[in-house]
């Protein structure tokens, strides 16, 4: 039992930071110049998708401080209101968490699905937040972007993500 | 038997614990939840160290983000490359055609530039300090869903500053609203917290240019309701002291839904190398005069 909890141990401190580094580094490559129209939106799109993919199938690489912590980057990082990509996250961390007993052991399809239902909560959200920091109605448009391009990329996010886990070997998959 | 082993007490322990796990669990969402708030009101009122942060933070990943994002520009520049090979024969022509006309157009130029010398010397006209250009590269695009901005590998070793406008060759792309010490954030004129001073057409119609997060920022506010026709030139006006007079911006495109639209003459989507300008510390933009001095 002690040696079962020391392996688990050890393997836990080692999973939680490689899985926030990895999904730092997969932000930061978001941010290249992509010459694309929606370019600004991806790195929120991508952090989303990855946190609710990890929160929903590999809950002990990425625990709701992981969450936290992958907002507060996004947060640093890109111009948008400050704390606001930490609230998301923690959001988008929480409910994939209520709806890990169902989906995880669930296709990708399932997932998507999952992930389009939180991502609509969230959108309005992010929007109504916005609005209240700038005292001012923010336009609806960029978030209307945000939430199809979040649904878009999820399947070769998760793909992406997938691979992430493989290669850093932290995955123990909850199904 | 189970419980004989002794095992069975572990069980039903942990079995007795999940109740307080998940409530510990929840704990852990309702506390991260009321930290993540309070980051929106840190952000609020602590704008300053919010900025010092985020520009502390830029020089970190700024680096790893022109690695990460050498493949991306490679990829566009061969892609670039593909289709100007391709439209090669056409893009000849034009490049010829408009290659007469800009030397007819020099000959005027030099034209009224000697007489524009020559009333400067009449009137004893100070054109105030030159502008000092700093060349940069835009190393990633770090707007966001309410935002855009982008993140250049110029900080204040290079002398950048807070406030300084930002070109590319074309015309105008934002200003600078954050400096670390090897890069800075640029706030781009499509920005929904811009807002540009400028002058319109050959009338010199005051107005200002308020962006939208799309790539056609509005024209608002026109003088005394003057009329703004598509094609009109559109120039930074230098009030408010943040951009310098007689930037070139783009054109008014016309009119959508009742508002008056501008198209830029930067094109958004390939923004790599940028020239910051330097009107010298304390120097008012709005009475500086725009000759050029590269450096």
């Amino acid at each position: 039992m002690a040696e079962r909890r020391e392996r688990f141990s050890a393997h836990t401190w080692l999973k939680v930071p490689a899985t926030i580094c990895a999904v730092w580094l997969a932000i930061l490559f978001s941010t290249a110049p992509w010459s694309l129209a929606i370019a600004n939106l991806a790195p929120a799109a991508l952090a989303h998708c990855m946190v609710f993919y990890l929160s929903l199938r590999y809950p002990d690489a990425l625990r709701p401080a992981g969450g936290f912590l992958v907002g507060l980057f996004l947060d640093v990082l890109t111009g948008t209101v400050f704390g606001l990509g930490t609230l998301t996250c923690i959001a988008m961390h929480f409910m994939a968490s209520t709806q890990r007993r169902f989906l995880a052991s669930r296709g990708i399809i399932h997932s998507w699905i999952g992930l389009a239902i939180a991502s609509c909560a969230i959108a309005p959200l992010s929007w109504i937040i916005a609005s209240l920091y700038a005292f001012s109605f923010q336009p609806w448009t960029p978030t209307l972007a945000q939430l199809a391009l979040t649904a878009a990329i999820f399947p070769i996010v998760a793909l992406i993500t997938e691979v992430i886990v493989v290669i850093l070997s932290v995955g123990e998959k909850n199904t | 038997m189970a419980r004989d082993s002794g095992l069975a007490p572990i069980d039903d322990l942990v079995e007795s614990s999940q109740p307080v796990r998940t409530a510990l669990k929840r704990f852990t969402y309702v506390l991260l939840i009321g930290s993540a708030v309070g980051l929106i009101f840190i952000g609020k009122i602590e704008t300053v160290v919010v900025e010092k942060i985020r520009a502390n933070s830029s020089d970190i990943t700024a680096p790893v983000v022109e690695l990460l994002s050498a493949p991306v520009r490679l990829a566009r520049a061969g892609a670039d490359h593909l289709a100007n090979f391709a439209n090669l024969i056409e893009e000849n022509k034009r490049l010829e055609e408009e290659n007469t006309r800009l030397l007819q157009w020099r000959v005027f130029a030099k034209k009224l530039e000697a007489e524009n010398q020559e009333l400067k010397k009449l009137l004893r006209f100070d054109p105030g300090p030159d502008a000092r250009f700093i060349s940069a590269r835009a190393i990633s695009e770090i707007g966001g869903t309410f935002a855009r901005a982008i993140l250049i590998n110029v900080g204040e070793r290079r002398g950048i500053r807070t406030g300084l406008a930002v070109m590319t060759g074309e015309g105008v792309v934002g200003r600078v609203i954050n400096v670390g010490e090897k890069s800075a954030r640029v706030i781009l004129l499509t920005d929904i917290n811009s807002r540009t001073p400028v002058l319109v057409g050959e009338g010199r119609t005051r107005a200002i240019l308020e962006g939208n997060n799309s790539d056609n920022p509005q024209i608002k506010f026109i003088d005394n309701g003057a009329s703004v026709f598509p094609g009109d030139l559109i120039l930074t006006s230098g009030h408010g002291g943040i951009y310098p007079p007689g930037l070139p911006v783009g054109v008014v495109a016309g009119e959508i839904d009742g508002k008056t639209m501008a198209q830029t003459f930067v094109d958004w989507r390939k923004i790599e190398f940028v020239r910051v300008v330097d009107l010298g510390e304390g120097e008012d933009p709005a009475k500086a005069g725009f000759s050029k001095r590269d450096g």
